[in-house]
Formats: C-alpha cells, structure tokens, sequence
C-alpha cells in the first residue's frame, strides 16, 4: 500500500521533471506557439508628427525570432565581404503579454519592428502609386559606417551600388531614424529614382576633374541630414573645370537636388507630416519644412550654376555643393507640396491631392529620363524646370475627380509652374498654354531666395 | 492554449510538491538551513547574432542541507536597458529554480560539487518613449539547469563558493546559455 502511494506521488512529479527538460530544449518560444496576433508594440506617428506606443498590426513581420518579413530583409550590424553586404544572422527578441501583442525586449528588435510596419505600407503607397519593385529590401540598423570625419551617426543612407538601406545609431534625445516612417520613405525613394532614372543613365554622367577624385561621387554621398552644419564647416577644395566639366557639373547637382526634394516630398506623402524631418532632427525643421515659405520662384539654370562656380570660376568645395543642392531639393519639395494642393483646387493639400501628385510624377519619371538623356548626350544642361512639365503633362491626362470642381481650378497647377519658372527668360515653360485665367491662392509676399540668405557661401 | 495552461498547472503543482516534502523531509531529518548570495556572469547572443553580451544577475538561495545533497529554491534576477533619451527599453529577466546539489565529500575544505535544477524564467520589459511608458511581463517558461562547482568553508558555517553554470529554455539565445557563478553561503 506504501509502496503504491509512493508511486502515485513520484510518477506524475518524474513525469512533470522530464516534460520540463524537454520544453528546455525542444519546446516553442512564445512567438511560435501560435496564440497571439500580428499585433506589435513599437512607437508610432500620427500625422502631426507626435510619436505614442501603440499596437501595430504588421502582417508581413513572419519571423520576429530572426527579425526577417516578407517586404524586408533586416542585417544587424552589417559588413562588407567581397563587396557584397552581410551580416550574421540576426537574433530577434520579443515577449508576447496577455493580450497577444508582441513586444520587443531589445531596442534593434524594436528598429527591426518599425521598420518592417513602415515598408508593409510603403509596399502599399507603391501599388497605389504605380511602382513595381522587388522585394524583400535589405535594410541594415545599427550599420558601423565610417567617413573622413569619423563614426557616421544620425543618419540613413540609400546605397545604390549595394542597393541596401543602411541606418547608422542615432545619439540625439529625438525619435531615432529608424523609427521616423518620413525618413525611411525619403529613403525608399531614392531606390525608386535611382532605378527609374540614375541607374537608366549608367555612365553618361561620369565626370572626373583632373586629379580629383570622381565628381559624380560628390552626389552620390549619403543623405546629409544636416545641410546647413555641412556647409558651415565647408573646406576649402576649390576645383577649376573646364565648360564640359561644368555642364556635367551642373547636371549632376541639379539631378542631386530633385532627388533629394522628391524624396522629402515622398516622406510627407507618406507620413503626413511636413515636418517629418524635425521628429528626429528639429534643427533641420525650418529648412526643410515642406509647409514653409512657398517657393514663389523656382531657379533657373545661370542662378544655379552661380551656386555651384564662384566668382573667380572655381566651383566651390564639396561640402559647400552639397548643402547647395539640398538647399534646390528643398524648393522641389514644396512645389510639389504646393502642387498637391492645387491639383484639387485647395489651398492645403490632402490625401487625394497627394496621390495625384505622387501617380503623375512616376508616370512622368520615363519621359523625364529620356529627356535629360538626350540633353547629356548633346552636352546641354537639363532644365531644373523639366520635371515639372513632365508632372503637368501626365496631370492633364487625369480626369477630374471631384464632380464639382470649377473648371478654371483644374489649371492651377499649370499657373503654378509658370509662376515658379518665371525667373528664367530661355525656359521652355515660357511656351506653355495655361487656358484658363489663373484663379490665384493667396501668397506671402516674400524675395526670391538664395542659399545667401542662409548660409554664407565660401570660396 | 488548453495544453499550454495543461501544461503549466503541472509544472506549477510539480514544484509546489516539490517544496513541500523537502520542508516535511527536513524537518523528520532534522537537516540544516543554507542561505546563500550570488553574483553572477552569463552572456547573451546580442542582436546582431554574433556579440556575446554579459549579463550580471544576482541570485538569492534558501534550503536545506541534508546528508546526501542540498536542496535548494533559488531566486534570479537582472535588469538591462537599451536605446537612446528618448526611447528605450528597461528589460527585467527572473528565474526561479529549484536545486538539487551533491558534493563530492562535504567534510572537505574544498570540495567540488555538482547539480540539476528544475524552474521557470520571465522577462518583463518597460518601453519608455519619452513621457509614456508600458510595461509587458511575458509567460513563465520552463527551464532546466546544471552546474559544476567548488566550494570552500571559511568557517565552519560560512562557505563560498564558484559555480559553472548551464541553463536551458525555450527562450534563451543562445540555448543553452553559459554563465559562471560566486555565492557566499551560510548554514544554520
């Protein structure tokens, strides 16, 4: 009788032993136990740019354990082998609570999270909008980068070459960058510019100036989030180039600029949020806005050659350029803010007038390509204004979308590019029929600007 | 679910019994009280899957002492956090095991020691985005434990002692996780 009591208490307690060592070893963590959702906790915008912790629904995250999706490839720490991108197999880590939601139990979990909900609806922009790409994208965090001034911090870079997005750490108090969902669509365009546009140029825009190193290289630099403090530590590397030279000069910082000013424009039509950029890096928020002073008159060609030769006909140092051209990027944007709104006849935009904007320009991106091909193969500086003709072009293929809509508000968006182009006598906007009279929206009376406004340019 | 919550009603019953016959046991046996405190080193497989990361948890031990072996309920812990000022995570990780320990020749002075324990871990986190902060505690999962050790007598009651440590569980990265262990002990 002892013995059989004996044995009813140790077999269930053996029993229970031996099931605990098992699910040691062989038994599921929480993720994979199939209770729960495709629910994650991770920081969150609306669209006025304020951040909260909310439960994100990411369809596409289907392996948290090694923070792999379907629309992202995530690489911890990435490094270069043979000159391919790489990394050891990263190790997510997550909780799941009570209610199912899955929570990151370190901070790349967390970046990994983000950035997988992000790119699930930019994937979603990019069907709306008209683009196909291929996915997954390779998306590196807390990526070790170094340049001439050290560690790289607080900053995202699209690589064409390696055709990666990588996110180097971020040290300041604000969102960190891979969780601004502005930041990474203004990333994720220059994928899609560099694929529709710059990869299509190949190697017609190579430019070497003597013994300095590849030009070209000079806008093909990662994005600088600070422009301003790039230019204010300018160094002093004059180059004298040659009138070939210059043209390709020209047309390799005017291609920098759109590219960075779409790509400002992509974040907002994203996020919703025209001061995207300031959520992680506000002192850039006055230069960049997109909902800042309306350009009134767009650059032309001789201006923005100024801004690139000075006066003794040396251009001017590199990092003086770059902040140059993102100071035109930053004009690019806010026409197409602008544009957003006149597309529907309102003075603010909204997210019809947004996706309006975004189709045509992709549209447009093929005919502006074949464009500036041919304006680089006859040696001829392209049109800062051609992008904007190519816009319109597609627009007036667009029917109109609100029943009531006056007439004479559907040519806003043609008096707008007239406007901004006014500045340059030999434009071919000069030619362009706007039928109907302009119905003007009211403007801030304001000089035309220049970089000189903002930052002194040094020679 | 149901197998889930099957599963841990058993486990939970399994140490609950556990504990009370080694309280029932030690008092027919008349076997000595222990306390112990631990400092200890493990080291996690960082997110980037190849940087080890140390983690230092203090453990708590309370059992007893009987001829053959010790047996033992110890407590775990270690907080760790990461991210920048304005967001970032306040990550706590326990572990609760139950011990069973056989030395070599407890008369020695020093005497190598070795043992298996059975328990359960949890991680509970804090997400902090600048003034809102959430917090998470994950399931207890089930966990198993070995360690090889040695332990000296400084005096007769007070003992220290080094420990190597193997740990396995569902959630560890790596698993098993390898860790090394000083305790100073007291019996009473």
């Amino acid at each position: 009788m002892k013995q059989s009591k004996q044995r009813i208490v140790l077999f269930p307690a053996v029993l229970s032993a031996l099931s605990i060592i098992f699910m040691s070893f062989f038994g599921c963590n929480q993720l994979n136990r199939g209770h729960g959702n495709n629910l994650f906790r991770i920081p969150w915008a609306d669209s006025s740019g304020h951040y909260s912790l909310q439960n994100i629904s990411i369809k596409t995250f289907d392996r948290p354990e090694s923070l792999q999706g379907r629309f992202v490839n995530i690489l911890v720490d990435p490094y270069l082998i043979n000159g391919h991108l790489d990394s050891a197999n990263p190790i997510g880590h997550f909780l799941q609570n009570d209610d199912g939601v899955k929570v990151p139990v370190d901070f790349a979990s967390l970046q990994a999270a983000a950035v997988h909900a992000h790119f699930e609806r930019l994937a979603e922009l990019n069907s709306e909008v008209g683009i196909q790409i291929h996915w997954p994208l390779r998306v590196g965090i807390q990526a070790n980068l170094n340049d001439r001034n050290g560690a790289l911090r607080n900053n995202a870079i699209y690589d064409g070459k390696l055709d990666a997005l990588l996110i180097v750490p971020y040290s300041e108090k604000n969102i960190p960058i891979a969780i601004n969902g502005g930041i990474l669509a203004h990333e994720h365009f220059h994928k899609i510019f560099q694929s529709l546009v710059l990869k299509q140029l190949g190697g017609q825009q190579r430019l070497q100036l003597g013994k300095q190193k590849d030009v070209n290289q000079l806008f093909a630099q990662p994005c600088d989030w600070r422009s301003h403090a790039v230019g204010e530590n300018a160094e002093g590397r004059a180059i004298r180039a040659t009138g070939e030279e210059q043209i390709r000069l020209y047309n390799s910082f005017l291609l920098r600029s759109m590219n960075e000013g779409l790509a400002d424009f992509w974040g907002w039509l994203y996020s919703g949020d025209a001061n995207f950029i300031s959520s992680s890096l506000p002192s850039e928020k006055d230069r960049r806005s997109l909902s800042g002073q309306k350009v009134l008159h767009m650059p032309g060609k001789s201006k923005i050659s100024s801004w690139i030769t000075g006066i003794d006909g040396k251009t001017l140092p590199e990092n003086q350029l770059i902040a140059n051209a993102y100071f035109v990027g930053t004009a690019y944007a806010r026409i197409f803010y602008e544009l957003s709104g006149a597309v529907i006849g309102e003075k603010e935009p909204n997210e019809q007038g947004k996706k309006i904007i975004a189709r045509a320009l992709i549209r447009a991106l093929p005919g502006f390509l074949k464009t500036i091909r041919s304006n680089i193969q006859e040696g001829a500086m392209i049109s800062p204004y051609t992008i904007l003709t190519m816009v319109l072009r597609e627009l007036s293929a667009v029917p109109n979308l609100k029943a009531d809509q006056k007439p004479e508000l559907s040519n806003l968006p043609c008096h707008l590019v007239k406007r901004v182009s006014a500045d340059d006598v030999d434009s071919e906007v000069s030619d362009l029929q706007c039928d109907k009279p302009e119905v003007k929206p009211e403007l801030k009376p304001s000089p035309t600007a220049s970089p000189t406004a903002q930052q002194e340019v040094k020679e | 679910m149901i197998r889930i919550i099957y599963l841990r009603f058993f486990h939970t019953l399994f140490l609950f019994m556990m504990f009370c016959s080694v309280v029932g046991l030690s008092e027919k046996v008349r076997a000595s009280g222990i306390l112990a405190l631990g400092v200890n080193s493990v080291f996690e497989l960082a997110a980037d899957g190849r940087t080890m990361e140390q983690r230092q948890p203090l453990s708590l031990r309370g059992g007893y002492r009987f001829s053959y072996a010790d047996i033992f309920l110890e407590y775990t812990n270690f907080r760790v956090s990461q991210g920048t000022t304005a967001v970032y995570l306040s990550r706590e990780h326990q572990e609760a095991v139950i011990w069973m320990k056989r030395y070599v020749n407890s008369e020695w002075l020093f005497s190598p020691s070795f043992a298996i324990g059975l328990g359960a871990q949890n991680d509970r986190v804090d997400t902090v985005l600048r003034a809102q902060t959430s917090t998470d505690v994950g399931a207890w999962q089930p966990m198993t434990a070995a360690t090889v050790g040695l332990r000296a007598f400084i005096l007769d009651q007070f003992t220290v002692e080094l420990e190597a440590r193997v740990s396995a569980s569902s959630e560890n990265k790596p698993n098993p996780l390898y860790g090394l262990g000083l305790l100073m002990g007291f019996c009473f």
